[in-house]
Protein backbone atom coordinates (compact mmCIF):
# COMPACT_ATOMS: atom_id res chain seq x y z
CA UNK A 1 0.00 0.00 0.00
CA UNK A 2 1.16 3.03 -1.06
CA UNK A 3 1.95 5.78 1.67
CA UNK A 4 0.58 3.49 4.61
CA UNK A 5 2.57 5.05 7.30
CA UNK A 6 1.40 8.13 5.96
CA UNK A 7 -2.15 7.44 6.77
CA UNK A 8 -1.53 6.12 9.86
CA UNK A 9 -0.05 9.52 11.19
CA UNK A 10 -2.96 11.06 9.59
CA UNK A 11 -4.97 8.94 11.17
CA UNK A 12 -3.64 8.86 14.95
CA UNK A 13 -4.27 13.19 13.98
CA UNK A 14 -7.95 11.88 14.82
CA UNK A 15 -7.40 10.44 18.15
CA UNK A 16 -7.10 12.84 20.46
CA UNK A 17 -7.67 12.66 24.39
CA UNK A 18 -9.91 15.66 24.76
CA UNK A 19 -9.13 17.29 28.46
CA UNK A 20 -12.49 16.00 30.60
CA UNK A 21 -13.01 19.57 31.86
CA UNK A 22 -13.87 20.11 28.07
CA UNK A 23 -16.10 17.46 27.61
CA UNK A 24 -17.93 18.60 30.45
CA UNK A 25 -18.07 21.97 29.86
CA UNK A 26 -19.43 20.83 26.09
CA UNK A 27 -21.81 18.55 27.52
CA UNK A 28 -23.34 21.52 29.50
CA UNK A 29 -23.69 23.26 26.76
CA UNK A 30 -25.54 21.18 24.55
CA UNK A 31 -28.21 19.85 27.72
CA UNK A 32 -28.63 23.67 27.59
CA UNK A 33 -28.61 23.96 24.53
CA UNK A 34 -32.10 21.07 24.13
CA UNK A 35 -33.63 22.56 27.47
CA UNK A 36 -33.36 26.23 26.14
CA UNK A 37 -34.95 25.12 22.52
CA UNK A 38 -38.03 22.82 24.13
CA UNK A 39 -38.34 26.50 26.50
CA UNK A 40 -38.38 28.32 23.17
CA UNK A 41 -40.84 25.86 21.29
CA UNK A 42 -43.16 25.84 24.08
CA UNK A 43 -43.41 29.57 24.37
CA UNK A 44 -43.99 30.07 20.73
CA UNK A 45 -46.90 27.38 21.08
CA UNK A 46 -48.41 29.70 23.83
CA UNK A 47 -48.52 32.51 22.12
CA UNK A 48 -49.58 31.43 19.23
CA UNK A 49 -52.95 29.47 21.41
CA UNK A 50 -53.16 33.20 22.88
CA UNK A 51 -53.09 35.14 19.43
CA UNK A 52 -55.68 31.90 18.04
CA UNK A 53 -57.70 32.45 21.22
CA UNK A 54 -57.62 36.28 21.20
CA UNK A 55 -59.11 36.70 17.43
CA UNK A 56 -61.76 34.15 18.35
CA UNK A 57 -63.15 35.90 21.10
CA UNK A 58 -62.70 39.31 19.37
CA UNK A 59 -64.59 37.68 16.50
CA UNK A 60 -67.37 36.42 18.73
CA UNK A 61 -67.99 39.88 20.31
CA UNK A 62 -68.30 41.90 16.55
CA UNK A 63 -70.35 39.42 15.46
CA UNK A 64 -72.99 39.66 18.49
CA UNK A 65 -72.81 43.32 17.99
CA UNK A 66 -74.95 45.72 16.46
CA UNK A 67 -73.68 46.85 12.58
CA UNK A 68 -74.45 50.16 11.97
CA UNK A 69 -76.26 52.03 9.19
CA UNK A 70 -74.70 52.51 5.69
CA UNK A 71 -74.41 56.69 5.86
CA UNK A 72 -73.31 56.61 2.47
CA UNK A 73 -75.77 56.70 -0.16
CA UNK A 74 -75.44 54.77 -3.59
CA UNK A 75 -74.22 57.08 -6.69
CA UNK A 76 -76.98 58.47 -8.29
CA UNK A 77 -76.37 57.65 -11.81
CA UNK A 78 -80.13 57.71 -13.03
CA UNK A 79 -82.74 60.02 -13.68
CA UNK A 80 -84.83 60.04 -10.24
CA UNK A 81 -87.98 60.48 -11.72
CA UNK A 82 -87.40 57.40 -14.42
CA UNK A 83 -88.37 54.31 -13.20
CA UNK A 84 -85.96 51.73 -12.53
CA UNK A 85 -84.22 49.61 -15.90
CA UNK A 86 -85.46 46.50 -16.40
CA UNK A 87 -83.21 43.91 -17.75
CA UNK A 88 -85.22 41.14 -17.27
CA UNK A 89 -89.15 40.53 -18.43
CA UNK A 90 -91.25 41.54 -15.28
CA UNK A 91 -94.10 38.66 -16.66
CA UNK A 92 -91.76 36.14 -15.92
CA UNK A 93 -89.81 36.67 -12.56
CA UNK A 94 -88.14 34.28 -10.92
CA UNK A 95 -89.45 32.20 -7.80
CA UNK A 96 -89.53 34.57 -4.82
CA UNK A 97 -89.93 32.73 -1.59
CA UNK A 98 -92.46 34.78 1.04
CA UNK A 99 -90.45 37.21 3.42
CA UNK A 100 -89.69 35.58 6.52
CA UNK A 101 -87.71 37.00 9.69
CA UNK A 102 -84.08 37.85 8.98
CA UNK A 103 -81.72 34.76 9.80
CA UNK A 104 -79.65 36.21 13.08
CA UNK A 105 -81.65 38.96 14.31
CA UNK A 106 -84.30 37.08 16.34
CA UNK A 107 -87.27 38.45 14.38
CA UNK A 108 -90.14 35.97 14.48
CA UNK A 109 -91.63 35.57 11.18
CA UNK A 110 -94.32 38.79 10.34
CA UNK A 111 -93.95 42.49 11.32
CA UNK A 112 -91.87 43.01 14.32
CA UNK A 113 -94.18 45.56 17.33
CA UNK A 114 -93.58 49.07 15.90
CA UNK A 115 -91.24 49.89 19.09
CA UNK A 116 -88.61 47.90 17.44
CA UNK A 117 -87.85 50.45 14.74
CA UNK A 118 -85.94 52.23 17.59
CA UNK A 119 -84.03 49.20 18.66
CA UNK A 120 -83.44 47.68 14.86
CA UNK A 121 -80.16 48.78 13.75
CA UNK A 122 -80.10 47.33 9.74
CA UNK A 123 -83.37 48.59 8.74
CA UNK A 124 -84.67 51.98 8.81
CA UNK A 125 -87.05 53.68 7.77
CA UNK A 126 -84.64 56.87 7.00
CA UNK A 127 -81.54 56.38 5.07
CA UNK A 128 -80.26 54.03 2.46
CA UNK A 129 -81.20 50.44 2.28
CA UNK A 130 -78.30 48.47 4.53
CA UNK A 131 -77.09 46.40 1.53
CA UNK A 132 -76.44 49.87 -0.79
CA UNK A 133 -73.58 49.51 -1.77
CA UNK A 134 -72.60 45.85 -1.37
CA UNK A 135 -72.16 44.03 -5.07
CA UNK A 136 -75.76 42.76 -6.28
CA UNK A 137 -74.30 39.16 -7.17
CA UNK A 138 -73.98 38.75 -3.39
CA UNK A 139 -76.24 35.56 -2.73
CA UNK A 140 -77.99 36.88 0.31
CA UNK A 141 -78.78 40.29 -1.28
CA UNK A 142 -82.25 39.06 -3.02
CA UNK A 143 -83.62 38.12 0.40
CA UNK A 144 -82.28 41.22 2.06
CA UNK A 145 -83.99 43.39 -0.60
CA UNK A 146 -87.19 41.31 -0.08
CA UNK A 147 -87.13 42.45 3.50
CA UNK A 148 -86.34 45.88 3.32
CA UNK A 149 -89.24 46.36 0.74
CA UNK A 150 -91.83 45.21 3.14
CA UNK A 151 -90.24 46.38 6.30
CA UNK A 152 -90.65 50.08 4.59
CA UNK A 153 -93.95 49.17 3.68
CA UNK A 154 -95.30 48.03 6.61
CA UNK A 155 -93.29 49.71 9.69
CA UNK A 156 -92.63 52.91 8.43
CA UNK A 157 -95.05 55.46 9.07
CA UNK A 158 -96.71 57.52 6.44
CA UNK A 159 -95.92 61.08 7.98
CA UNK A 160 -92.53 62.27 7.23
CA UNK A 161 -93.15 64.40 10.59
CA UNK A 162 -92.89 61.25 12.97
CA UNK A 163 -89.70 60.23 11.15
CA UNK A 164 -86.55 62.02 12.78
CA UNK A 165 -84.32 62.83 9.82
CA UNK A 166 -80.71 63.50 10.35
CA UNK A 167 -78.92 64.82 8.13
CA UNK A 168 -75.41 64.48 7.88
CA UNK A 169 -72.79 67.90 7.68
CA UNK A 170 -72.31 68.77 4.09
CA UNK A 171 -74.96 65.74 3.00
CA UNK A 172 -77.15 66.60 -0.07
CA UNK A 173 -81.37 67.63 1.49
CA UNK A 174 -82.37 64.80 -0.40
CA UNK A 175 -85.00 62.42 2.01
CA UNK A 176 -83.61 59.11 0.44
CA UNK A 177 -86.11 57.38 2.92
CA UNK A 178 -89.30 58.04 0.92
CA UNK A 179 -89.71 55.40 -1.32
CA UNK A 180 -91.94 56.97 -3.82
CA UNK A 181 -89.57 59.91 -4.73
CA UNK A 182 -85.63 59.90 -5.34
CA UNK A 183 -83.51 57.27 -6.66
CA UNK A 184 -83.91 53.60 -5.95
CA UNK A 185 -81.90 51.54 -4.15
CA UNK A 186 -80.52 49.81 -6.65
CA UNK A 187 -79.29 53.45 -8.15
CA UNK A 188 -75.86 53.00 -9.55
CA UNK A 189 -75.42 49.27 -9.61
CA UNK A 190 -75.06 48.42 -13.54
CA UNK A 191 -77.90 45.96 -14.61
CA UNK A 192 -76.20 43.50 -16.10
CA UNK A 193 -78.50 41.10 -16.00
CA UNK A 194 -78.41 39.32 -12.55
CA UNK A 195 -81.44 38.00 -11.36
CA UNK A 196 -81.11 40.14 -7.49
CA UNK A 197 -81.14 43.47 -9.18
CA UNK A 198 -84.23 42.55 -10.88
CA UNK A 199 -86.19 41.35 -7.94
CA UNK A 200 -85.41 44.38 -6.64
CA UNK A 201 -86.72 46.37 -9.42
CA UNK A 202 -89.62 44.82 -9.17
CA UNK A 203 -90.18 45.64 -5.61
CA UNK A 204 -89.42 49.03 -6.14
CA UNK A 205 -91.74 49.39 -8.93
CA UNK A 206 -94.66 47.72 -6.91
CA UNK A 207 -93.85 49.85 -4.03
CA UNK A 208 -94.13 53.02 -6.37
CA UNK A 209 -97.20 51.77 -7.98
CA UNK A 210 -99.00 52.35 -4.56
CA UNK A 211 -97.26 55.53 -4.23
CA UNK A 212 -99.53 56.77 -6.85
CA UNK A 213 -102.24 56.44 -4.52
CA UNK A 214 -101.97 59.86 -3.38
CA UNK A 215 -102.65 60.93 -6.84
CA UNK A 216 -106.42 62.05 -7.43
CA UNK A 217 -108.45 59.48 -8.59
CA UNK A 218 -111.03 60.88 -10.93
CA UNK A 219 -110.73 63.18 -13.33
CA UNK A 220 -112.93 65.98 -11.74
CA UNK A 221 -110.33 65.28 -8.59
CA UNK A 222 -107.38 65.99 -10.73
CA UNK A 223 -109.09 69.39 -12.31
CA UNK A 224 -109.87 70.89 -9.26
CA UNK A 225 -106.21 69.92 -7.63
CA UNK A 226 -105.10 72.13 -11.00
CA UNK A 227 -107.71 74.91 -10.48
CA UNK A 228 -106.80 75.03 -6.25
CA UNK A 229 -102.68 74.88 -7.58
CA UNK A 230 -103.27 77.93 -10.33
CA UNK A 231 -105.47 80.30 -7.52
CA UNK A 232 -102.46 80.13 -5.07
CA UNK A 233 -100.05 81.87 -7.64
CA UNK A 234 -100.52 85.43 -7.18
CA UNK A 235 -101.80 87.81 -9.94
CA UNK A 236 -99.79 90.24 -11.78
CA UNK A 237 -96.29 89.44 -13.38
CA UNK A 238 -93.57 88.66 -10.53
CA UNK A 239 -91.80 91.26 -8.55
CA UNK A 240 -88.37 90.88 -10.22
CA UNK A 241 -89.74 91.67 -13.69
CA UNK A 242 -89.95 96.00 -13.97
CA UNK A 243 -92.55 97.27 -15.62
CA UNK A 244 -92.49 98.76 -19.12
CA UNK A 245 -90.25 97.88 -21.81
CA UNK A 246 -87.03 97.29 -21.81
CA UNK A 247 -84.47 100.33 -21.21
CA UNK A 248 -82.65 100.20 -24.34
CA UNK A 249 -85.59 99.90 -27.05
CA UNK A 250 -87.22 103.29 -28.16
CA UNK A 251 -91.10 104.20 -27.57
CA UNK A 252 -93.09 104.24 -31.03
CA UNK A 253 -92.70 102.45 -34.03
CA UNK A 254 -89.75 101.58 -35.83
CA UNK A 255 -88.43 104.42 -37.78
CA UNK A 256 -88.61 103.10 -41.31
CA UNK A 257 -93.00 102.64 -40.67
CA UNK A 258 -94.82 105.12 -41.90
CA UNK A 259 -97.04 107.50 -39.43
CA UNK A 260 -100.89 107.16 -39.95
CA UNK A 261 -103.14 104.28 -41.25
CA UNK A 262 -102.00 102.34 -44.27
CA UNK A 263 -103.06 103.87 -47.87
CA UNK A 264 -104.93 101.88 -50.30
CA UNK A 265 -103.38 101.62 -53.57
CA UNK A 266 -105.28 103.13 -56.22
CA UNK A 267 -107.72 101.91 -58.27
CA UNK A 268 -108.37 99.47 -55.43
CA UNK A 269 -111.95 101.27 -54.25
CA UNK A 270 -114.91 99.77 -55.25
CA UNK B 1 -23.19 -2.74 19.00
CA UNK B 2 -26.77 -3.24 20.21
CA UNK B 3 -29.27 -1.41 18.41
CA UNK B 4 -32.79 -0.47 18.89
CA UNK B 5 -35.23 1.41 16.62
CA UNK B 6 -36.99 4.67 18.55
CA UNK B 7 -38.82 6.10 15.94
CA UNK B 8 -39.42 7.09 12.32
CA UNK B 9 -36.90 10.12 12.86
CA UNK B 10 -34.17 7.81 13.87
CA UNK B 11 -33.54 4.45 12.44
CA UNK B 12 -30.73 3.20 14.04
CA UNK B 13 -30.30 4.53 17.97
CA UNK B 14 -27.74 2.68 19.98
CA UNK B 15 -29.66 0.65 22.89
CA UNK B 16 -27.07 2.16 25.75
CA UNK B 17 -28.90 5.79 24.79
CA UNK B 18 -32.34 4.74 25.04
CA UNK B 19 -32.04 2.04 27.97
CA UNK B 20 -32.95 4.56 30.68
CA UNK B 21 -34.55 7.43 28.39
CA UNK B 22 -37.83 8.54 29.78
CA UNK B 23 -39.01 10.95 27.04
CA UNK B 24 -38.33 12.05 23.63
CA UNK B 25 -36.08 14.90 24.52
CA UNK B 26 -33.94 12.65 26.56
CA UNK B 27 -33.09 10.49 23.52
CA UNK B 28 -32.16 13.25 21.65
CA UNK B 29 -29.92 14.40 24.09
CA UNK B 30 -28.37 10.97 24.77
CA UNK B 31 -27.61 10.82 20.89
CA UNK B 32 -25.81 14.06 20.74
CA UNK B 33 -23.52 12.70 23.34
CA UNK B 34 -23.51 9.76 21.94
CA UNK B 35 -21.88 11.31 18.94
CA UNK B 36 -19.62 13.68 21.49
CA UNK B 37 -17.72 10.46 22.80
CA UNK B 38 -17.65 8.91 19.25
CA UNK B 39 -17.07 11.74 17.17
CA UNK B 40 -15.50 14.56 19.21
CA UNK B 41 -11.54 13.26 18.89
CA UNK B 42 -11.75 13.22 15.58
CA UNK B 43 -13.75 16.61 14.67
CA UNK B 44 -11.19 18.12 17.18
CA UNK B 45 -7.91 16.40 15.24
CA UNK B 46 -10.10 17.94 11.80
CA UNK B 47 -9.80 21.35 13.28
CA UNK B 48 -7.02 21.20 14.21
CA UNK B 49 -4.90 20.03 11.33
CA UNK B 50 -6.83 22.53 9.26
CA UNK B 51 -5.43 25.09 11.97
CA UNK B 52 -8.77 26.62 13.14
CA UNK B 53 -8.79 29.72 15.45
CA UNK B 54 -9.69 28.39 18.35
CA UNK B 55 -10.77 24.91 17.91
CA UNK B 56 -12.29 24.02 21.07
CA UNK B 57 -14.78 26.52 20.82
CA UNK B 58 -15.42 25.45 17.09
CA UNK B 59 -15.76 22.31 18.70
CA UNK B 60 -18.16 23.31 21.01
CA UNK B 61 -20.66 24.86 17.94
CA UNK B 62 -20.00 21.75 16.15
CA UNK B 63 -21.72 19.89 18.69
CA UNK B 64 -24.36 22.80 19.78
CA UNK B 65 -25.69 22.23 16.24
CA UNK B 66 -25.63 18.41 16.60
CA UNK B 67 -27.87 18.57 19.88
CA UNK B 68 -30.07 21.11 18.38
CA UNK B 69 -30.32 19.13 15.13
CA UNK B 70 -30.21 15.20 16.73
CA UNK B 71 -33.96 14.52 15.32
CA UNK B 72 -32.51 14.62 12.01
CA UNK B 73 -29.98 12.26 12.35
CA UNK B 74 -30.71 9.11 10.64
CA UNK B 75 -29.13 6.39 9.24
CA UNK B 76 -26.30 4.27 10.40
CA UNK B 77 -22.99 4.89 12.26
CA UNK B 78 -21.62 5.70 9.13
CA UNK B 79 -24.19 8.33 8.30
CA UNK B 80 -24.04 9.51 11.19
CA UNK B 81 -20.76 10.54 10.62
CA UNK B 82 -20.60 11.97 7.53
CA UNK B 83 -23.65 14.32 8.95
CA UNK B 84 -21.20 15.50 11.59
CA UNK B 85 -18.53 16.10 9.81
CA UNK B 86 -20.42 18.21 7.38
CA UNK B 87 -21.19 20.67 10.07
CA UNK B 88 -17.80 20.14 11.39
CA UNK B 89 -16.82 21.30 7.80
CA UNK B 90 -19.14 24.16 7.54
CA UNK B 91 -18.14 25.72 10.47
CA UNK B 92 -14.83 25.73 10.22
CA UNK B 93 -15.67 27.34 7.20
CA UNK B 94 -17.19 29.72 9.09
CA UNK B 95 -14.71 30.10 11.34
CA UNK B 96 -12.31 31.09 8.35
CA UNK B 97 -14.51 33.54 7.11
CA UNK B 98 -14.91 35.05 10.58
CA UNK B 99 -11.07 35.08 11.37
CA UNK B 100 -10.46 36.81 7.62
CA UNK B 101 -12.98 39.20 8.33
CA UNK B 102 -11.67 40.30 12.17
CA UNK B 103 -7.78 39.67 12.33
CA UNK B 104 -6.29 39.53 15.84
CA UNK B 105 -3.36 40.87 16.74
CA UNK B 106 -1.64 38.72 19.13
CA UNK B 107 1.13 40.42 21.79
CA UNK B 108 3.69 38.52 23.67
CA UNK B 109 6.42 36.43 22.52
CA UNK B 110 5.81 33.83 19.56
CA UNK B 111 7.02 30.31 20.64
CA UNK B 112 9.99 28.82 19.20
CA UNK B 113 8.27 25.44 18.43
CA UNK B 114 4.87 25.13 18.62
CA UNK B 115 3.86 21.97 20.76
CA UNK B 116 -0.35 21.02 21.21
CA UNK B 117 -0.36 19.14 24.40
CA UNK B 118 -3.67 17.85 24.61
CA UNK B 119 -4.34 15.59 27.38
CA UNK B 120 -1.78 13.31 27.28
CA UNK B 121 -1.05 13.24 23.61
CA UNK B 122 1.37 14.99 21.82
CA UNK B 123 0.40 16.40 18.11
CA UNK B 124 2.62 15.24 15.62
CA UNK B 125 4.16 18.74 15.04
CA UNK B 126 5.83 17.80 12.00
CA UNK B 127 3.31 16.22 10.12
CA UNK B 128 0.89 19.81 10.77
CA UNK B 129 3.51 21.43 9.43
CA UNK B 130 3.84 19.14 6.52
CA UNK B 131 0.29 19.73 5.46
CA UNK B 132 0.78 23.38 5.21
CA UNK B 133 2.35 22.67 2.13
CA UNK B 134 -0.52 21.38 0.44
CA UNK B 135 -3.33 23.17 -1.28
CA UNK B 136 -6.80 23.95 0.74
CA UNK B 137 -8.90 21.39 -1.50
CA UNK B 138 -5.53 19.17 -1.19
CA UNK B 139 -5.71 19.01 2.54
CA UNK B 140 -9.50 19.19 3.57
CA UNK B 141 -9.73 15.98 1.19
CA UNK B 142 -6.80 14.29 3.13
CA UNK B 143 -7.60 14.97 5.95
CA UNK B 144 -11.55 14.22 5.54
CA UNK B 145 -10.30 10.92 4.17
CA UNK B 146 -7.40 9.58 6.87
CA UNK B 147 -8.48 11.63 10.19
CA UNK B 148 -12.19 12.13 9.81
CA UNK B 149 -12.02 8.13 8.07
CA UNK B 150 -14.78 8.84 5.77
CA UNK B 151 -14.89 6.93 2.47
CA UNK B 152 -14.63 9.40 -0.86
CA UNK B 153 -18.32 9.36 -1.69
CA UNK B 154 -19.25 11.17 1.57
CA UNK B 155 -15.68 13.16 1.36
CA UNK B 156 -17.03 13.74 -2.20
CA UNK B 157 -20.59 14.98 -0.81
CA UNK B 158 -19.17 17.54 1.76
CA UNK B 159 -16.90 19.27 -0.53
CA UNK B 160 -19.40 18.88 -3.57
CA UNK B 161 -16.94 17.59 -5.96
CA UNK B 162 -17.22 14.29 -8.10
CA UNK B 163 -15.61 10.95 -6.41
CA UNK B 164 -12.83 10.97 -9.52
CA UNK B 165 -11.64 14.55 -8.23
CA UNK B 166 -11.36 13.94 -4.59
CA UNK B 167 -9.77 10.81 -5.73
CA UNK B 168 -7.13 12.90 -7.58
CA UNK B 169 -6.91 15.55 -4.79
CA UNK B 170 -5.96 12.32 -2.44
CA UNK B 171 -3.23 11.06 -4.75
CA UNK B 172 -1.91 14.82 -4.96
CA UNK B 173 -1.99 15.51 -1.60
CA UNK B 174 -0.28 12.31 -0.56
CA UNK B 175 2.58 12.56 -2.70
CA UNK B 176 2.65 16.11 -2.02
CA UNK B 177 2.26 15.97 1.83
CA UNK B 178 5.18 12.61 1.54
CA UNK B 179 7.31 15.18 0.07
CA UNK B 180 7.35 18.01 2.35
CA UNK B 181 7.88 15.45 5.65
CA UNK B 182 11.00 14.10 3.27
CA UNK B 183 12.33 17.86 3.05
CA UNK B 184 11.70 18.60 6.41
CA UNK B 185 13.25 14.90 7.68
Amino acid sequence: MEHEPLKQRLHALGEIEIEPALVAEHLGAMGRARRRSSLGRSIAVVASLAVVGGAAIVGVASAGSPTPNAVSAPPFDVPVSDPPPFDVPVSDPPPVSPPVGRPGSGRPNGPPPFGELSVDAEFTCVGPPPFAGTPAESGGRAAEALDFAEFRSTQCPASDDDIEIVVEPGAADVDDSDPCHGPPPFAGIPANGDVARAIEALLHAVVRSECQDDAPATPEEAESSVLRAVADVPAGPPADVPAGPPADVPAGPPADVPAGPPVDPPGNGQ
Amino acid sequence: MTVTEVSADWVLVPESVTAFATSRDEVRRGIAEQLYRELAPAVLGYLRSQRAPDPEDVLGEVFLHVARDAHRCRGDTDGRRQWVFTIAHRRLVDAWRHRAARPQVVDGPVPERSTLDVGTTIIDDELLNALDALTDDQRTVVLLRFVADLPLRDVARITGRRVGAVKALQHRGLDELQRALDRTG
